[in-house]
């Protein structure tokens, strides 16, 4: 299958990370993550870059501290199943078996979200992110992007690093201990920035980007930033026509951004070519999120829910949980689609 | 045309200039060999090429550097990226992007040059460097030789006049280093490409240059013909190495050249009883024993039912290509990697069960990067973090011995960062053997260091043999295992596929044979002490 372009994924992140982020209800929550692995599965590439720790590793993590935080910090609900003494602060009083299942939802609300996110990061390469960034910030762009690569070189340095320190006998106990570990860490990270920013320079990285911002796109910057920032104050501070000044203020942002990428000439290797791969995406993005609208054919009390005072079983939807699954749609696309023939018009 | 006057440069807070009073025109077309010591400035000349010095690393320049018509002191680096192409040390360290073919465009798009002309300049440079089926490729799935020539395919994207090459291939096993150069030679021949290269390993690359400049202590030495050049100085490769002392002429650059000489004719007739014997020594005790050793990454198995021993006072090396399972087998012996099933044994006690710090008390394991060891604010207090870590008492004596052995001995109080790549590596070995293992682990320990740090450390390990220590060296550098080792050890997908005495496995290797056993086959030698050694004996005996 021909790579899709990533503003179809742009939207199916956006969807399925909203999604996640508005609904509580456990089934629903479960239905997005299964769906989210499903896609990662599906179209990430023969040979994907590996997310650098292991994801149920973390996921467990993130379900089990916001089980126990939120059991022993919030004292509610009606089944206790254990009473810490009341004079301890914050923890004591009893913790129940609502709190936790509250706690629990939460973290499964994180790791669906992460879920999304790792397989955009799976499924779209960072070149293609790249051509995504705005012409005018596109250097500024590509520096954030190559700075997220780093994460997995930095993580694996880590451990070469513990390693090494480990065979001379450290070991890690107590925070002084860390410091032969994080002062070579510190230092080849800098020889690679070090070494990167040298090849990057070396092969015309900024060539494109050494005229002057126009005088016009100065002044409207300028201005707009003056508006957006007076615009939040007077809505901090309680005036309505606060809206009014920052809609300003961003208009004559977007202008100025439009006047400095008049002049950034910029190319790319392979141009991004809409097709029918990206049309069915971003279908199945926007009817996925069609339940979260205010019409009333769905029942949008479901997407809620809460353990307290007691918990009981959570509503499903079978239409809703059928809408949903249009997020599924790069699965569906993937499956139809040839490896060799391309899905365009 | 490159044309370097008067070149002066000092890099900023140095006391010494890095380049001193350079004069040095390369041609158009000219395959050009840049050697010299480690910190003779070889990088910096190189830098000097595309403007990185002075514009990216400060410093005072005096002089003037014209490339190809452009004045480098006043152009920078972005300029010359259409003239210049530029390939570092690291494949790794080098990329931008993750996919083969963006990361070749990358300069391209940089450039805003038109798609439809993008697309023909990408596919001329895969196709130029056999890189066609590796287009889609993620650069983290490729091996370091693919990973070198999408570097260099990435530098001729913008079709340069010249390619300059900081060691490209000082990171790579010998068959890719050697696919490398290949395709360098190719382009220099095929396209008239301008090629300056700068490297250690000069049995590999002599044959392919048109001429060879030699520098010491930033200036000069030796500029012309690589024959020429080769006479002037004392290092070179084995081969060469034996050539000036036998008087060979004209000197050979390479074993098919050298087998034509009569000289060499009349030595490889003499019978081989008179020619050296194997000088392996007397094991007594094993120090290492290995059982049935399995280890798998992700399921994949990476070593398949090992079995090796290293004995008291014995080198061995192992051999392989990259990904033979070599330098996993060294993290399962240190308890880095816990193996899925066998026994391992050092100095009579198993490793089962015992944590990496009371382990290493018996073994001593230098891995491949000596600077991810180094933290301390001199050297002899990395020396002192090892015995602190091992609770061991921190003798003023044990330190300044170990100093002493590794000739570091006025470098108590220097900051090891600091110091040169082969002091470093020397400070990294004291930090790791402080505790005077037995067993001494040794991962790559002469990559990107120059031949005259190599035989200092072929030295120091030997007095350490001498005292009853055992050595396992992985290596790729088969005239360092020549060197060393008492005996070989060669992998193959996580399995050993031969072992034996050094002289028998490599002298009858065809890819792993050092230059001496492939100049004279079934002779029992290896290296240019053993052939300078042997026929001394030879005329004195006449």
């Amino acid at each position: 299958m021909k790579p899709v372009d990533a503003r179809a994924w742009v939207m199916w992140l956006m969807a399925g990370g909203l999604l996640a982020i508005l609904i509580s209800n456990p089934l629903y929550l479960l239905l997005l993550f299964l769906i989210s692995r499903l896609v990662m599965f599906a179209c990430a590439p023969a040979e994907p870059q590996r997310f650098p720790l292991p994801f149920w590793r973390i996921a467990a993590a993130i379900l089990v501290f916001s089980t126990l935080f939120n059991m022993l910090t919030a004292h509610i609900g009606q089944t206790v199943l254990f009473t810490l003494p009341t004079s301890w602060p914050l923890v004591g009083g009893s913790l129940t078996f609502e709190t936790a299942v509250y706690g629990f939802l939460n973290g499964l609300r994180l790791v669906t979200l992460l879920s999304f996110f790792i397989a955009f990061n799976t499924i779209v390469p960072v070149s293609e992110l790249a051509g995504l960034t705005p012409r005018a910030l596109h250097e500024l762009g590509l520096v954030m992007l190559i700075s997220i690569t780093y994460i997995p070189e930095t993580i694996s340095q880590f451990h070469r690093i513990r390693d090494a320190q480990a065979i001379r006998g450290h070991q890690l106990n107590g925070l002084r201990a860390w410091r032969p570990i994080l002062l070579p860490l510190l230092i080849s990270g800098l020889e690679r920035a070090m070494n990167l920013s040298e090849t990057m320079v070396s092969r015309g990285y900024g060539s494109t980007s050494q005229i002057a911002a126009p005088f016009r796109a100065r002044v409207l910057l300028i201005i707009g930033l003056t508006f957006a920032l007076g615009g939040s104050l007077r809505l901090t501070w309680g005036g309505a026509d606060g809206w009014l000044l920052l809609s300003a203020g961003l208009a004559a942002i977007a202008w100025a951004y439009r006047e400095l990428s008049k002049d950034v000439k910029r190319t790319r290797y392979k141009p991004r070519h809409w097709g029918l791969s990206e049309t069915f995406i971003t279908i199945g993005a926007i009817i996925a999120l069609i339940p979260i609208l205010p019409l009333d054919i769905f029942d949008r009390t479901a997407f809620y829910y809460a353990p307290y005072p007691e918990v009981s079983a959570p509503l499903f939807g079978v239409g809703t949980g059928l809408v949903m699954l249009g997020l599924a749609m790069p699965a569906v696309v993937m499956i139809f689609t040839p490896p060799e023939l391309e899905l365009t018009h | 045309m490159i044309t370097i006057r008067g070149l002066t440069y000092t890099y900023p807070q140095a006391r010494q200039p890095a380049l001193e009073s350079i004069d040095w025109v390369v041609n158009d077309g000219e395959f050009v060999l840049i050697a010299g010591p480690s910190g003779s400035g070889k990088s910096t000349l190189l830098r000097c090429l595309n403007g990185l010095v002075p514009h990216f690393s400060g410093g005072s320049i005096v002089g003037e550097v014209n490339v190809y018509g452009v004045d480098t002191i006043t152009a920078g680096p972005r300029m010359l990226s259409r003239t210049v192409g530029f390939v570092a040390q690291d494949p790794e360290a080098q990329a931008v992007l993750e996919v083969v073919e963006s990361e070749i465009a990358y300069s391209l798009e940089n450039a805003a040059m038109p798609p439809s002309e993008m697309r023909i300049r990408v596919e001329e440079v895969l196709e130029l460097l056999n890189l066609s089926r590796l287009r889609g490729r993620r650069l983290s799935t490729l091996s370091g030789g693919e990973r070198q020539k999408v570097a260099i395919a990435a530098a001729l994207a913008w079709r340069p006049r010249v390619l300059v090459l900081d060691e490209p291939t000082s990171q790579l096993d010998p068959q890719s280093a050697e696919d490398v150069l290949r395709s360098l030679v190719r382009l220099n021949e095929d396209l008239g490409l301008t090629v300056v290269l700068a490297e250690h390993r000069l049995e590999r690359i002599l044959r392919y240059a048109d001429r060879m400049t030699w520098l010491e202590g930033g200036r000069i030495v030796g500029d012309g013909q690589v024959r020429q050049v080769l006479q002037k100085i004392d290092a070179g490769p084995p081969l060469i190495k034996v050539a000036r002392a036998l008087v060979w002429t004209p000197l050979p650059l390479t074993v098919k050249e050298a087998k034509q000489l009569p000289s060499v004719a009349e030595l490889v007739a003499l019978p081989p009883a008179i020619i050296g014997t194997p000088t392996r020594r007397k094991v007594e005790e094993d120090i290492l024993t290995v059982k049935d050793l399995r280890f798998a990454y992700n399921g994949q198995p990476t070593l398949k039912s090992l079995d090796l021993t290293v004995g008291r006072g014995e080198a061995v090396a192992l051999l392989g290509r990259n990904g033979a399972g070599k330098s996993t087998l060294l993290k399962c012996i240190v308890g880095l990697l816990k193996p899925q099933a066998g026994e391992i044994h050092v100095n009579g006690y198993t490793t089962q069960g015992r944590s990496v710090a009371d382990i290493c008390l018996d073994v001593g394991y230098l891995p491949q990067n000596p600077d991810d060891l180094l933290f301390a604010e001199s050297v002899d207090d990395e020396f002192r973090v090892t015995l602190r870590n091992h609770h061991l008492p921190e003798e003023t004596g044990k330190i300044d011995i170990m100093r002493r052995q590794l000739g570091l001995n006025h470098m108590g109080d220097l900051y090891p960062r600091d110091l040169s790549v082969g002091q470093r590596q020397r400070v990294a070995l004291g930090a790791v053997t402080i505790t005077r293992p037995p067993l001494i682990l040794l991962d790559e320990p002469t990559r990107g260091l120059d031949p005259a740090l190599k035989e200092e450390l072929v030295a120091i390990w030997r007095g350490w043999l001498d005292e009853g220590a055992a050595i396992l060296l992985v290596t790729h550098d088969v005239e360092l295992a020549a060197m060393i080792a008492d005996r070989v050890v060669m992998m193959s997908q996580g399995e050993i596929i031969a072992s034996g005495s050094t002289r028998e496995i490599l002298g009858n290797s065809p890819h792993f044979a050092p230059q001496m056993a492939r100049l004279f086959p079934g002779s029992n030698w290896l290296t240019a002490a053993d052939v300078l050694s042997s026929v001394k004996i030879s005329e004195i005996g006449e």
